[in-house]
Parts: C-alpha cells; sequence; structure tokens
C-alpha cells in the first residue's frame, strides 16, 4: 500500500527542521554577506549562490551530532590563466583569518568553515565568460528557494525568488518567466589544488536537472532522493561509497517519470537500479554515468567496482522490500515492510503489539477490552 | 478569523489520520492545517458513498473535520463543506447555513456522537488516538448513507426538533403543556391569539407563560405554577406577546427550521397555512412601539412515528412595529401592516428565534421521580428537623408538589450539622425556612409551612390538615405518636413514623393506612430500642449547652442523610402506601472498623433480610 499519510510524516521527521534550516541560512548567508563587504574581495566578486542538497531539496536532516554541509559558490572575476586553483584561493585568507580565525580549512577544491554549528563548504570559481555574467547575478541564480517552496522556477532572467515577489511588477514578471527561452550557461571552472588545474563543473545544470525532474514527478522526486538517503543511512551506515550526490544521480537516473507517490517512485527507483546495472555488478564494474552539463565527469569515478556490487546488492534486497511493502494488502503488512527499509522513524500501523493488522481499514478491531468508555451519565 | 498556521501537527492529531488511511471511499483533500482564530485544526476530506436515484445527498460530498490541540481529547467536528456537498439541513445535524466568509465549511455540524440516537447498537466512543477520528469518520459515513436513503429519522426513536438558527439563549421561555392540554388545545378552534408573561424575581432573564388567550382577549387557558411563582405572580411584571398554532412543526425539507421570514412562510404553506393573515391579525393586538414576543405552537410526539404528546412552543422576538405616523405610509392599519409585511417581515428578513422550554411537571422531573402514588399524595410533615428536612427535600426533588410542614422550633446553629437549611434561616421558623426552601426546588412546588405543634390548634391549620392524604412525623416524640392515635381525622389516611435511633445507626420507619395505631407502632419498635440500650450502656450523651437537660443525639448528616435516603423506597412503595397492615422498615448501617460500609435492611430484630 502507499500509505500516503504514513510517508507524509516519515518526511518531516526526516527532512531538517525549520530551526535547522533557519541555522543554515543564518550561516551561509552571513558569509555571503560578509564576503560581499569586503573591501579587497568585493571588486572581485560576480555573484554567490548556494549549490549542493539544501538547493535541490534533496538533503536530510544532519545525524545525530552532525553538523550539516552547506554548499556555497562564489563567482569571481579570477582568470583562470592567470592565477592558479591555490593563488586564486590564497587571496581568501585574510578575509577568513578576520571573519573565521581558527575555524577554516582549506580543501582540495574548497575551503571548509565551520560558522553557526553548520559546516559551510566554500566553493570558489574561475571567471566565467561575459556575456554570462549577467546571469549568474540574475534572481534565477541567486535564489535560495528549493524545489520544495516554489514550483516554477526557470532559468531566465525575468523569474523572481519568493522574497521578491512583491508589487505589482512581479505579477507580470512571472508571467514573463514562465514563457521566455531559458538560458544555456557554461560549466564553471572550480579549483583543484592537488592536480593543481581547474575543474569544470555545471552545478545549476544539476538543479536545473532536479527541477525538471521533480516537476515530471509529480513533486516526488526529490523525497524519492531523500528516502532513499535515509534508508543509506538507517540501514547500510557504515558503507562510503556511493553516496550523496552520487547517489542521487544514481537515482536520478532511474526513477521513472510520472510516478504518482513516493512509495511507488521508491519502489521503482530501487528496481529500476537493479535491472539496469546488474549486469555490471555481476562483473564487479562501475558504471560510467556522466555529470549533468560536464558530460566529462563520471559521477560514479570514485566507486570501486567491488563497493558497486555489494552496494546493488543491497539495493536488491531493498528493491524487494519495497516490493512487498508497496504490495501489500493490509496497512499493518505494509507499514511493516515500510519499517524494514526506513527504521522506526517510519510510523507504525495502529493495533495491538504484535498484531499484524487484519482490516483493510487500518483499523484493528478491539478483540480484548483495552478501555471501557461511554455510557456513563453524570 | 482564519489565520492558517504552517506549524506540524502534534503526532497524536497525524496518528489520528494515518489511522484513515485505506478506508474506503474517504480520500485526504488537504492535511490537517492550524486555523488560528477557530483554535482548532482542519482536515479537508472527501467521502464517496453510493447513493440512490434522485437523493439530494451527492454521491460525493468534502467536508472539513475540525480537531483541538488536545486531540484525542477535546471536540472533534464535522463540516460539510461550501463547495461539492449540499445545502439542506438533515435530521441530526445542526442548521445548515451558508457560514461566513471567513470559513470555507457551512454550519451544519454532524451530530455523531448522540448516544440516544443508536442506543440499541450502542458503540462507546473511543478515546484513542487512532481510533478516535477513525470512530467519527465511520460514524460520518453512517450518517451520510442513512440520510441518502432517508434513515436518519427513523420510527420509534426519540423525536428530535431541529435547531432554530441564531437562537438567542440569554432569554428563556418557560410554558408547561402534556397530554391533557395538547386534548384541551385540540377541541379548541382559535388558531391566533394574545400571551401573557411574567418576569419572576428569580432566577434572571426567564419569562413564564401567564395565559393565552383569544384575539378577542377571551381568557383561553391558564399556565398553573408552583408557590415559588405563585406569590410573585400576581405583583410581577408583565409582558405581551402573541401566540399562532400550527397543525405540525413548520420545517423546509427535510428538516430544517426557517431562518427567514419568507422561509417561515414556506414552510407554513407545506402545512397548508397561511400565515399572514395570521400573523396581520396578531400583530394589529401588540402595535405599541415596543418589543413583544411571538409563541409559535405545534403539537411533537414523543418518538417519532407516534401520536403527538404534547403542544410545543417555540417562541420568537418580533420586530417593534410601525405604529403612528410612519414615513410614506398612512396612519391606519392597513397601511401599517404594509410596512411591516415589507419592512420587517420581508421574506429575506432573518428570524430572531428566542429559547423557549417545556417546564410541564412530566418534563422536568425526568431525571428522577417518585412513584405516581406519592408524587399525587398531598403530604402533612410533622417536624422539621433533621430527618424531616431531609425527608422533605427528597420527596420535592423527588415530584412531591403539595406538602404542609409542621414545626413549632426555630432554626438554631447547631441545628445545621444536619439540617438543610442555612445561616440565613437562622432565628427563624424551621416550618418556614422549610417551606420557602421547598418551594424554590421546583417551579411546581406548593409548600406550605406552619409554626406550631401537632394536634394543630387553629382552625385554619386543621382543614390544611385534614386536606392532606399522607401523614409523616418526623419528630422522633412518643408523646406525638400518641396523638396520630387520637386525632380525629377526616377520612382515610397513609401514615408513616419515622425516627432514627441513638448516633442515627438505624432509622425505624413504621407505615399503616387507614388509622394510626400507636400500639402497633410501640409493639415494633420497642424490641429495637431495647437492643440500643442494651448497646449503648454506660455511655454518656452529649448535652448542647451548659445546663441543658435534654441529650443530643449525636450523628452527623452524612450518617442521617444516607437513612433518609434508603427510606424513601419505603414511602413511595404503592403497596405500603395502600395496604392497612403495620408494617415496621428498619434500616442499619453497616460498620467496619467504625466506618459506614453500607446499609442493610432488618424486619426482625437482630435477624438480617438482605
Amino acid at each position: 500500500m502507499e500509505l500516503n499519510s504514513y510517508f507524509t510524516d516519515f518526511l518531516q521527521e526526516i527532512r531538517p527542521t525549520d530551526k535547522q534550516k533557519e541555522q543554515f541560512r543564518a550561516a551561509h548567508s552571513e558569509l555571503r554577506e560578509n564576503l560581499n563587504k569586503d573591501d579587497v574581495l568585493s571588486p572581485i566578486i560576480v555573484s554567490d549562490f548556494l549549490q549542493g542538497s539544501y538547493r535541490r531539496a534533496t538533503a536530510i536532516r544532519p545525524g545525530q551530532g552532525c553538523k550539516a554541509d552547506v554548499d556555497v559558490i562564489l563567482v569571481t572575476k579570477l582568470s583562470d590563466e592567470e592565477f592558479t586553483p591555490d593563488e586564486a584561493m590564497q587571496k581568501f585568507v585574510p578575509f577568513l583569518d578576520e571573519h573565521y580565525t581558527d575555524s577554516y580549512e582549506f580543501q582540495s577544491r574548497s575551503i571548509g568553515i565551520e560558522s553557526k554549528g553548520v559546516d559551510l563548504d566554500l566553493v570558489i570559481t574561475a571567471a566565467p565568460s561575459e556575456k554570462e555574467i549577467g546571469i549568474l547575478k540574475s534572481d534565477a541564480v541567486t535564489t535560495d528557494d528549493s524545489p520544495e517552496e516554489v514550483d516554477d522556477w526557470r532559468l531566465v532572467k525575468s523569474w523572481l525568488s519568493r522574497a521578491h515577489r512583491v508589487g505589482v511588477k512581479s505579477a507580470a514578471l512571472l508571467l514573463e518567466a514562465a514563457r521566455e527561452a531559458e538560458w544555456k550557461l557554461s560549466p564553471l571552472l572550480i579549483p583543484d589544488r592537488d592536480r593543481e588545474k581547474w575543474e569544470r563543473t555545471h552545478p545549476l545544470a544539476q538543479i536545473k536537472w532536479t527541477w525538471d525532474k521533480n516537476k515530471a514527478c509529480g513533486g516526488h522526486y526529490v523525497n524519492v532522493v531523500k528516502a532513499l538517503k535515509w534508508w543509506r543511512r538507517v540501514r547500510h551506515p557504515e558503507v562510503k561509497h556511493p553516496k550523496g550526490y552520487p547517489l542521487e544521480h544514481l537515482i536520478g537516473a532511474c526513477c521513472p517519470d510520472g510516478i504518482t507517490s513516493l512509495a511507488e517512485g521508491v519502489t521503482q527507483s530501487l528496481e529500476a537500479i537493479v535491472r539496469r546495472y546488474e549486469s555490471y555488478a555481476k562483473v564487479k564494474q562501475t558504471p560510467s554515468l556522466w555529470d549533468h552539463g560536464v558530460p566529462e565527469h563520471n559521477v560514479l569515478h570514485r566507486v570501486s567496482g567491488e563497493n558497486f556490487a555489494i552496494f546493488l546488492g543491497q539495493v536488491a534486497d531493498a528493491a524487494q522490500i519495497a516490493r512487498r511493502a508497496l504490495d501489500a494488502d493490509t496497512v499493518g503488512e505494509s507499514a511493516d515492510a515500510w519499517r524494514e527499509l526506513f527504521g522506526d522513524i517510519f510510523a507504525k500501523a495502529p493495533g495491538d503489539d504484535g498484531d499484524k493488522g487484519s482490516g483493510k481499514g487500518g483499523y484493528t478491531k478491539r478483540t480484548a477490552v483495552t478501555s471501557i468508555g461511554g455510557g456513563r451519565w453524570g | 478569523m482564519g489565520i492558517v498556521g504552517n506549524e506540524p501537527a502534534p503526532s497524536e492529531i497525524k496518528t489520528g489520520r494515518r489511522a484513515l488511511e485505506g478506508f474506503e471511499g474517504l480520500s485526504i483533500l488537504d492535511d490537517w492545517k492550524w486555523f488560528a482564530g477557530w483554535k482548532r485544526w482542519r482536515l479537508h476530506l472527501r467521502i464517496r458513498i453510493s447513493v440512490p436515484q434522485g437523493s439530494r445527498i451527492p454521491s460525493e460530498t468534502e467536508w472539513h473535520v475540525l480537531a483541538e490541540q488536545e486531540y484525542p481529547l477535546g471536540s472533534i467536528k464535522f463540516f460539510p463543506s461550501k463547495q461539492n456537498s449540499f445545502s439542506e439541513t438533515y435530521p441530526h445535524q445542526l442548521y445548515n447555513g451558508p457560514g461566513t466568509n471567513e470559513t470555507t465549511w457551512r454550519t451544519g455540524e454532524l451530530c455523531l456522537n448522540t448516544q440516544v440516537r443508536k442506543y440499541d447498537r450502542y458503540e462507546d466512543e473511543p478515546f484513542e488516538a487512532e481510533e478516535r477520528l477513525l470512530w467519527h469518520c465511520r460514524r460520518a459515513v453512517e450518517w451520510l448513507n442513512d440520510a441518502a436513503n432517508d434513515r436518519l429519522a427513523k420510527e420509534g426513536e426519540p423525536f428530535e426538533l431541529p435547531q432554530f438558527p441564531g437562537i438567542d439563549k440569554g432569554v428563556l421561555v418557560a410554558y408547561a403543556e402534556d397530554s391533557g392540554s395538547l386534548s384541551a388545545w385540540r377541541s379548541n378552534e382559535d388558531v391566533a391569539g394574545l400571551v401573557e408573561l411574567f418576569l419572576p424575581r428569580a432566577p434572571k432573564n426567564l419569562l413564564l407563560v401567564k395565559k393565552f388567550l383569544s384575539l378577542e382577549e377571551r381568557e383561553l387557558f391558564k399556565c398553573d405554577w408552583g408557590s415559588y411563582f405563585e406569590q410573585e405572580r400576581d405583583g410581577a411584571e408583565l409582558r405581551h406577546g402573541i401566540w399562532i398554532r400550527m397543525p405540525s412543526i413548520p420545517v423546509l425539507s427535510p428538516w430544517q427550521a426557517p431562518a427567514t421570514w419568507g422561509e417561515f412562510r414556506e414552510a407554513c404553506r407545506g402545512l397548508q397555512v397561511n400565515l399572514d393573515p395570521l400573523l396581520r391579525k396578531c400583530v394589529a393586538k401588540v402595535r405599541d412601539g415596543r418589543a413583544h414576543l411571538g409563541l409559535i405552537g405545534f403539537p411533537i410526539p414523543e418518538k417519532i412515528g407516534g401520536p403527538s404528546s404534547n403542544l410545543y412552543w417555540q417562541a420568537l422576538a418580533l420586530p417593534v412595529l410601525a405604529n403612528g405616523s410612519v414615513r410614506g405610509f398612512r396612519n391606519s392599519e392597513g397601511s401599517h401592516w404594509q410596512y411591516d409585511r415589507s419592512m420587517l417581515f420581508s421574506d429575506n428578513k432573518a428570524i430572531t428565534w428566542v429559547n423557549s422550554e417545556n417546564w410541564d411537571v412530566g418534563q422536568v422531573s425526568t431525571r428522577g421521580k417518585l412513584s405516581d402514588g406519592i408524587r399525587s399524595s398531598s403530604v402533612l410533615l410533622i417536624g422539621a428537623g433533621a430527618v424531616g428536612s431531609a425527608l422533605a427535600e427528597l420527596l420535592v426533588r423527588g415530584g412531591v408538589q403539595r406538602l404542609l410542614v409542621l414545626d413549632s422550633e426555630d432554626v438554631q446553629v447547631g441545628n445545621l450539622t444536619r439540617h438543610t437549611l442555612t445561616m440565613e434561616d437562622v432565628g427563624a421558623p424551621k416550618a418556614l425556612g422549610l417551606a420557602t426552601r421547598l418551594n424554590e426546588i421546583s417551579p411546581h412546588a406548593t409548600v406550605v409551612g406552619v409554626k406550631g405543634e401537632f394536634p394543630p390548634a387553629d382552625a385554619v391549620t386543621k382543614e390544611q390538615v385534614d386536606q392532606c392524604g399522607v401523614v409523616i412525623d418526623c419528630t422522633g416524640s412518643d408523646e406525638v405518636v400518641r396523638w396520630l392515635d387520637r386525632y380525629s381525622w377526616e377520612g382515610e389516611k397513609t401514615f408513616f413514623s419515622i425516627s432514627t435511633g441513638v448516633d442515627a445507626r438505624r432509622i425505624f420507619c413504621f407505615a399503616q393506612r387507614g388509622r394510626f395505631s400507636s400500639l402497633e407502632f410501640f409493639r415494633r419498635v420497642r424490641p429495637w430500642l431495647q437492643l440500643e440500650r442494651v448497646e449503648n450502656r454506660g455511655r454518656e450523651l452529649p448535652r448542647e449547652g451548659i445546663g441543658c437537660w435534654n441529650p443530643v443525639f449525636p450523628a452527623r448528616a452524612d450518617d442521617v442523610w444516607l437513612l433518609v435516603s434508603s427510606v424513601i423506597a419505603v414511602v413511595e412503595d404503592l403497596e405500603v402506601l395502600m395496604t392497612s397492615n403495620p408494617t415496621l422498615t428498619v434500616f442499619e448501617r453497616v460498620l467496619s472498623e467504625g466506618h459506614t460500609v453500607g446499609v442493610k435492611k432488618s424486619t426482625a430484630v437482630g435477624l438480617e433480610t438482605e
């Protein structure tokens, strides 16, 4: 059974809480504000925007004792021909020392900053082409709104973020936004200090792809990703790869369009992954999945054949459980199976403990009198 | 009012909603949302059922369910949506008006947990989170099926009135009608007239019907009330109103009380009653610039499909009618009526219904009454002390209307530990204080108190005593017992002599019809007194006040009232009331470690029955 209301409640428990979202927002807004106010840095900044799972609404609540990872992209005017990745990143040291003393760390591709209980990942890019600068400053790019909050996002000039939808003009602009042709942006260049070169990446393409997919799936896609990420965390916490974006990408590649419920999406995605990659797993080979907007990148390049085979075995098991849950006739059986996948956060069916819940209507007839009520007049 | 918040619902409310998963025909259109103005959580549902041809209930209806933050406790209400539902009012539903602009639902809340309605198939309402909402939804589906198949008002079920919309609960109009008066009305030809009401000093905001008159001001019927109201009646403030009688309850199909004058006209047309001419004749009589009440009367049965049991009067507040010169209208009856009809009684003007209740004896005592035998008697109570006051209270609350209280003493503060009177009465005669209090208990009681001894000294009291059918002695005095024997009574009476033993451990209830034989009384009571003497040997009973010789019997109110309550069953027993064999019934408190744990009945000294 689809148990839509059970999934609604489950999602509420696994997505970041309002308080957490506020926390993230405070942290990354402050960083972006500070950057834009810095005398040295602001002249070289083109734009800043969120990327990553928070932007795409595919993030689940940080685990116990863990901090959230929020990714911020800072588009600069630094030419990739003039500056090496390391040189470009070094330009930020004075700023970091001033605002985030002792709480930042240089990584290969980004600067990790710890602020307000949140792990911010600051990725700086080299200068984009001149003609794209305007677009990169637009609301459509810089907005914090995610697919869960707005359903009309398009990469166009007249699109407005929710915060800017005030006044008479906004209605007209939004109409425009629905009709304009979308931009085709080029990939951005981000640093790889280890390999001492600028690498191509296309966060906006990933974001756009997610929006479009979510729309094609009736708004269920981002929830399928969240649910399956949760499954991984609860049932296979020790596993390293694939997880995070590679896992999301895999799900995206396999989740069919036109799903009508979260339960259906979870089941069909798992089954599709198995069908498509069974043969790879058999020979312990990792398939190649090309990143959106950067076709030369294999999203799964970090996953060894060995690990992929293990992963596929886990997916196959999960797919069977999901199918059992989806096809179950009674609420009790269905909920129990979903709980096998998702753990105790997924609600139990009503009825006495140990009773599988015989009724189709989700109501267990009381066999023993649990409490006597009614029939009393004061 | 309708501020909708984004907070997540409490987990118990979510549990309630999850339990609806798999409910055939029920789909959730919008999940729980907090409506701050209503302080409720709102769930928007659709229910699909199969309906017969021509049913006014659509097969798919939308509902708004309101639950409280404290779910599974608190109220759960089902309201029909403004769209995709129905606009009629059905039985077991509140008036189904269009509601306000601030809500998306109509006002016709379903009555889903009336215990009376499904008494024979009574199913306890569960209060667990996963069951309560589901239970209500199932009842709602049952209600819909019954409504679609015209099964809501079943023959044999108690008759229920529809809700009169917008009723003003600040005022109450009370009248007294029973099956007897219904017959009287039926043999009367008047269908409209005037009514006189009066305002008692207390309770506040109460109007009582005094009498019904014809249009020509001929008195037709009088409402009799007990002493509490009778005392005030002639001096009380009067109000005049109109009354109109209908052959049956005026409703719009299936069960909607009229909300406007237009709807009222339509409902009357359905009864072949032409409202306007009647209204015109009535209002012509109360055209004095003041506000008046109207009473609409119609016979109602006790059970659906049963014979009519009494006339029901539904009150309404008439608007102040035109009188004198009104702009644009000539100063004549015809013009005044034209004005009223077009301005005050126009089709779309809402009717201001007013709360009304039938305070007939049969209606007010449904919660507990004594047997007909004792209730219809007129009782003489001799002795208004601890036993007498408690007994009188139970008798009057149980429906005895006519009581004569005879006691020679005044209330003293020491009495109050086990008397029903209060500080207000200290220093005044017990009989009078008690009579006043008893009259305040019932709208029909006519209790008279006389300060004096038995036998009565003056002729007036003697006459009152002679009219009593039941005599109850609560003095505990041997002398009175002898007087009961010697007194020359008029006619046959039923006698009781009731008194407690030491510590109010036992209560002795002697009964005899015909005449009172003190010999029979003492024969039966003495063995008990002997027993008590043995039980209490060596005890010194406390005295009241220094220098007073009379021992006070030590007993608390709970002891006395427990025993008096047990004795009532004997007093109302018809067999006892009618039998000439003298009987003594003794009730005794059962003690365990010094505490009362029960009451048992004994008929012979030392022997127990049950």
